[in-house]
This record gives C-alpha cells, sequence and structure tokens, in this order.
C-alpha cells in the first residue's frame, strides 16, 4: 500500500458549479492510490455551509473527501489552512485552491520523486491559464478556456525563494514531517503561501526535487476582480510583501554561494520581464486614471468658475461684495446689524 | 423513457477500468436510461477473463437507469470497431449513442448534462456533440457561443444515429487516428452541424498529449492518416507536400509511407473537398494553445 498522500483544498463555498467542481474532478482523476482529501469550507453562513456539503457528496463516492468546517472569520484565508494542518495524519501533504486543478499524474510523479531520490520537497511545472466566463447555447455559464502557457522554468535557489514568491502553491508535494509546527500567518491577506515557504525554508533545509519539465497542475485565472490578485487590491498585496519582509528580516540563514546566480537568472529571464510588464501595465493603467481624474477636476473647475463669473455679474452681488471689500463699508453694515439684532434682543426680554 | 447507449472499445484495458466502472457506479441517470456496451478487442483470453470479471463486480452496485453488457470482437481498429457494435446493436438504440474511450472517468452529471442538451437540439440538424475533456482539455478551437466547431474527438462524442448511416458510418480504411477528423468532415459535407458541449465533462487519462513521448505505432498512425485524408479530400500536391514535410531522413519514413499506400489502395473514391485546407473554414489544426 502506498503512503497517504492528503490535500488541502480550501474554498468559502463560491462557484461550487464553476469551479469546485473542476478543482474535485482533478482530485478524483488522480493515479496515485493513496489519496485523502482535506476541504475547508470557511464561512459563517450556514446556508453556504449546508450547500457546499451537498455539493462534495457525489463526490464523496469517488474519493475519501473529508470536510472542514471553519465557521470563525478571523485570519483571512490563512485560517482555513491552519485550522486542516491540526487534522492532519498523512506521509505526504501539498495545497489546491478551489479554483484551481491537478494533473492526474500530479500525485504519482511527484512522490515517485520524492521516493526514488529520498527527498522531502518535489516540484513541478505548472501552467498559467486564461479563461472568462460566457454563456453555451442553453443559456448556462461556463468556464471558456481562451489559453494556456507553461510558466518560465526557474530553478529552485534558496535565496532566490526568501526574495521572491515564484514557486505556485499548487505545484508542490512535500514531506509532512517538514512542517515543523510552522503556520501560515493569519495577518496576511496575499502571499501566505510564499511566507509559508520561507518559514518552512528557514526551519530546515529544504532536499527538493525539481522536475522542470513534468506539468502537473493549471493556475487558472480570469485577469478580472474574481482573482485572489487583482489590479483592485495591488495595494493590499504590497502590504502582505511587507510583512512578510519584516517578519524575516532579522532571520539569519545559511546559503550556498552557487545558488546566488539564479537571484541573476531570475532578474535576468522571463520572470523579471513579466514581472516588468505587470508593473508597467499597472503604473498605465494608474496614468490614465490620473490623467482622466485631472481631466474630470478641471472640467468642474471651469464649470465653477463659469458659474462664479455669471453671479459676479449680478447687481445685488456687486453691492454686496463691495460692502464686504470695503473697510468703512464693512463696519458700517456690521454696526448695523449689531444695532438690529440689539434692537431685537431688547424686544424679546421686554416681553 | 428515453434511452442513451453509450459503445466502450477495450483493447487490454483492465488497468484504466476500475475508475471508469467506479464513476459509472456513481453515475446520475435521473431523465434517461443508460446501457453501457463493452466490447473487447483484446483478442487474449485472459484479459478477456479479467475485464468480464471487473465489469461483473461493477453491475452488482450500479443504478436503477444504468445497464452494461461485456462482449468481445477481432481487434478491427477503433471506426470499424465502433461500426461493428453499433450494426450489432442499432435496432435497439435511441435517435443517438455515445462513442467513448476506455481511459476515462464519467463525470455524475455528464448524462444529465448530455441530456439538457439534447433536448435544447432536438430541432437542430446536428451530426456530432463532442464532450469535454478534462483535466487536459483539447486546445481545438469552437466558436464559445454558437458552440460550433470543425471536428468532434472520438475520445468522447454523441453521434446523431440518422446522420451517421447517411455519411457512410466511420471509414474502416483507417485502423486508428484521423477516423474522428474524417467522419466529421463528411458531416460537414452533408451540412450537419458539428457542437462542442462545455457543460458535458469527462477525465480522459490520456497519455498521449505530449508529442515527444509518442510511440512509433501513435506517430506512424497519425502521420499516415494525415496523408490519408490529404489524398481522399485534397489534391495531388497537398499530399506531396505532406510527403516533403516528413523528409527523406525521418526514421520512420518508410513504415508511414507504407501505411498510406495501403490505406489508399483500399479506398475507392476521392472526393474533392474545397474546405478541407482552407483555414478559415475547415482548419483542424486550429487550436487554441500548444504547450
Amino acid at each position: 500500500m502506498s503512503k497517504k498522500w492528503t490535500v488541502i483544498v480550501r474554498t468559502q463555498g463560491n462557484n461550487l458549479e464553476l469551479e469546485l467542481n473542476n478543482t474535485l474532478n482533478s482530485l478524483i482523476a488522480q493515479t496515485y492510490e493513496n489519496l485523502s482529501v482535506l476541504i475547508t469550507i470557511h464561512s459563517d453562513k450556514e446556508q453556504v455551509i449546508k450547500k457546499t456539503l451537498a455539493f462534495l457528496k457525489p463526490y464523496q463516492k469517488m474519493i475519501d473527501i473529508k470536510p472542514i468546517i471553519v465557521k470563525d472569520k478571523q485570519g483571512n484565508r490563512s485560517h482555513p489552512l491552519n485550522v486542516a494542518l491540526k487534522n492532519l495524519d498523512c506521509e505526504y501533504l501539498s495545497f489546491l485552491d478551489d479554483d484551481d486543478i491537478y494533473y492526474s499524474n500530479m500525485g504519482t510523479t511527484l512522490i515517485k520523486a520524492l521516493e526514488d531520490n529520498n527527498k522531502t520537497f518535489a516540484l513541478g511545472r505548472g501552467i498559467n491559464v486564461k479563461q472568462r466566463i460566457e454563456k453555451d447555447i442553453t443559456g448556462k455559464e461556463y468556464l471558456y478556456t481562451v489559453s494556456k502557457a507553461k510558466r518560465p522554468y526557474q530553478e529552485y535557489s534558496k535565496p532566490l525563494l526568501l526574495l521572491e514568491n515564484f514557486i505556485p502553491f499548487n505545484t508542490f508535494i512535500l514531506k509532512s514531517s517538514l512542517l515543523n509546527n510552522v503556520k501560515f500567518n493569519e495577518y496576511m491577506e496575499f502571499l501566505e503561501d510564499w511566507d509559508f515557504l520561507k518559514q518552512l525554508i528557514l526551519k530546515e533545509e529544504f532536499s527538493i526535487i525539481q522536475l522542470g519539465d513534468v506539468p502537473v497542475s493549471e493556475y487558472r485565472r480570469r485577469y478580472d476582480n474574481t482573482d485572489t490578485y487583482n489590479e483592485d487590491n495591488h495595494q493590499k498585496w504590497l502590504e502582505s510583501r511587507d510583512i512578510t519582509d519584516n517578519l524575516l528580516k532579522d532571520k539569519e540563514t545559511t546559503i550556498k554561494i552557487g545558488d546566488l546566480k539564479h537571484i541573476r537568472y531570475f532578474y535576468a529571464n522571463d520572470f523579471a520581464k513579466e514581472f516588468e510588464k505587470q508593473r508597467i501595465e499597472r503604473e498605465k493603467k494608474y496614468e490614465e486614471e490620473r490623467v482622466e481624474k485631472e481631466k474630470e477636476f478641471e472640467e468642474y473647475r471651469i464649470a465653477m468658475e463659469t458659474e462664479i463669473s455669471r453671479i459676479s455679474r449680478n447687481t445685488g452681488y456687486r453691492i454686496w461684495n463691495t460692502a464686504i471689500n470695503n473697510k468703512i463699508l464693512k463696519n458700517t453694515v456690521v454696526k448695523l446689524v449689531r444695532y438690529i439684532r440689539g434692537l431685537i434682543t431688547k424686544g424679546k426680554s421686554r416681553k | 423513457m428515453n434511452k442513451i447507449d453509450i459503445q466502450i472499445l477495450l483493447y487490454f484495458s483492465s488497468d484504466d477500468l476500475m475508475k471508469l466502472l467506479k464513476s459509472i457506479q456513481v453515475l446520475e441517470a435521473t431523465k434517461y436510461q443508460v446501457h453501457f456496451h463493452f466490447m473487447d478487442q483484446s483478442e487474449d483470453t485472459k484479459e478477456f477473463a479479467k475485464v468480464n470479471e471487473m465489469v461483473k463486480q461493477a453491475k452488482k452496485e450500479i443504478g436503477k437507469n444504468i445497464e452494461i453488457t461485456m462482449d468481445k470482437q477481432p481487434n478491427y481498429g477503433f471506426g470499424k470497431g465502433h461500426n461493428e457494435v453499433y450494426r450489432k446493436n442499432k435496432d435497439s438504440y435511441g435517435d443517438s449513442f455515445i462513442i467513448l474511450n476506455p481511459d476515462t472517468i464519467i463525470h455524475h452529471n455528464l448524462i444529465d448534462n448530455i441530456v439538457k442538451y439534447l433536448e435544447y437540439l432536438k430541432n437542430e440538424n446536428w451530426g456530432l456533440l463532442e464532450l469535454t475533456q478534462f483535466p487536459s482539455e483539447h486546445p481545438k478551437y469552437f466558436d464559445p457561443q454558437t458552440l460550433e466547431t470543425n471536428w468532434a474527438s472520438g475520445a468522447g462524442t454523441v453521434i446523431n444515429s440518422k446522420a451517421f448511416e447517411k455519411v457512410g458510418m466511420f471509414d474502416e480504411n483507417i485502423f486508428m487516428y484521423g477516423e474522428d477528423v474524417d467522419l466529421s468532415i463528411r458531416m460537414r459535407m452533408n451540412k450537419f452541424k458539428i457542437l462542442h458541449l462545455p457543460k458535458a465533462q469527462f477525465t480522459h487519462l490520456t497519455k498521449d498529449t505530449d508529442v515527444s513521448k509518442q510511440s512509433d505505432f501513435t506517430r506512424i498512425s497519425k502521420l499516415a492518416a494525415e496523408l490519408y485524408l490529404r489524398y481522399k479530400y485534397a489534391k495531388e500536391e497537398d499530399v506531396e507536400q505532406y510527403i516533403n514535410l516528413i523528409g527523406e531522413n525521418d526514421p520512420q519514413r518508410k513504415d508511414i509511407l507504407k501505411k498510406f499506400q495501403e490505406m489508399k489502395k483500399k479506398l475507392d473514391k476521392r472526393t474533392y473537398y474545397k474546405d478541407f485546407l482552407n483555414s478559415e473554414n475547415q482548419d483542424y489544426t486550429n487550436f487554441r494553445w500548444t504547450l
């Protein structure tokens, strides 16, 4: 009997038919025999929990799926992962989000690589997938795959992992003995997976086997606001990056000089170019928004000036304005106002 | 109650069969009766006994609307194999039937999803409805709204029985690979629509998506079929052009040409189809991605 492999899937009960359906079918398709799935349902709504549990039923007839209900909303997306980690009883462990999928060779290939080479961490190649929602002839929504592309190959390097998030969450399997009580940071809204790997590597060196040519999973994105990371939450993403950088800034570790070359390679190759392209696109978008806002402001300013100009041509306003701007007249007006107010006050006290 | 028949050809498929049979056991078929016709073509007594026993065990726990039968026949290859199963059983079939590979897992809602499409399309002149392969989705292009596509993969397709007979069923000159493209061309020539069904998914545990890992048999068969289809539907110069593409130094050139000549000899009639190599209407290599 092969050793037990557990996959932790986290869901909030959204898009069950459209996305979680695929995630679960990709687990059913695994050719590795001894697989169990821990699925965390992170929601405080009874209706969502009930619906998700009912949805899981047919899939549970095919493979071992244990739902874990996480009702409290604390700790962002990290919290359910930590709850699942407490429930572990397996030799091998991996993670999968409810909008991504594994290829059917994921477990068999990576676990064989771990066992044949006596390693603790096996890394495969991810596929970036671009999808969009379409409606078919019956009016039902489905995910249309626009394109797929292999992620640029990046050789594993410890110093690079400490600097950059280049290992997708769904491309590796690790031995659960590596965990060493490491938990996901519940203060981070993004990049908790990268922070987790950094914590692990600082506790104990990975003994890694990398299968750079073997596609094992798909990272599916729609490039709209349904993605975990999108343009709207870029600022929060940067904040998460600061959190993980700051938390680990005083830690010390040993690195091999030879590994440093991968950093040079990373910044020179497609990864860096892709990140740079995204940065330029982002900045272009911000610039366009800024120009648009400035244009709107300018139009508002011109409209206000026109209005002021129109009012200033009014005779009553001109008399009032002259009075206000002339010191003698202003004093006279003020005295007059005080006199009238005094008369009114006296009148009231007599009553 | 309507009925839908599913033809599955086996050829030393016992390793793949367990998951498929398990998925049949949990299959939801609320509106249709589903009949699985397994046909073993291994010509091996032990293998047949093995798959027969597996099916026998599976039958003990299937749903009330599901039926499974198991039989054997000589190794006719893919197209002729399916034609034979169809000929034997067609009198009991409904308006359409499904061909499915054995290295598959049926998703629990597949039949119900197919039925929704069938009901929607009952007045349409369709010939083939291609099911969606998962997790390695076929990269072939289809129109995201009308769902029209140029050809349907034989790994999993619903076939309109009347259309199938009208166009002359599968070309029995092709042993394996390319017969699905050929059937699709004849469907299109006869104005039958070919549609892709995105909500009707099945898992295909395919091992041959990586071209670099193709066996010699697969490569020779695929390239010979490419030549044959050009000979059948295009011009002499298109065949020559493709032979030149294979190259003088290709180690399998001799075998590819030999196989092509064998198929060519059996063909009664060439039918020029102007759209076959026309990229606008019939480009069967119009893929959305290549990995």
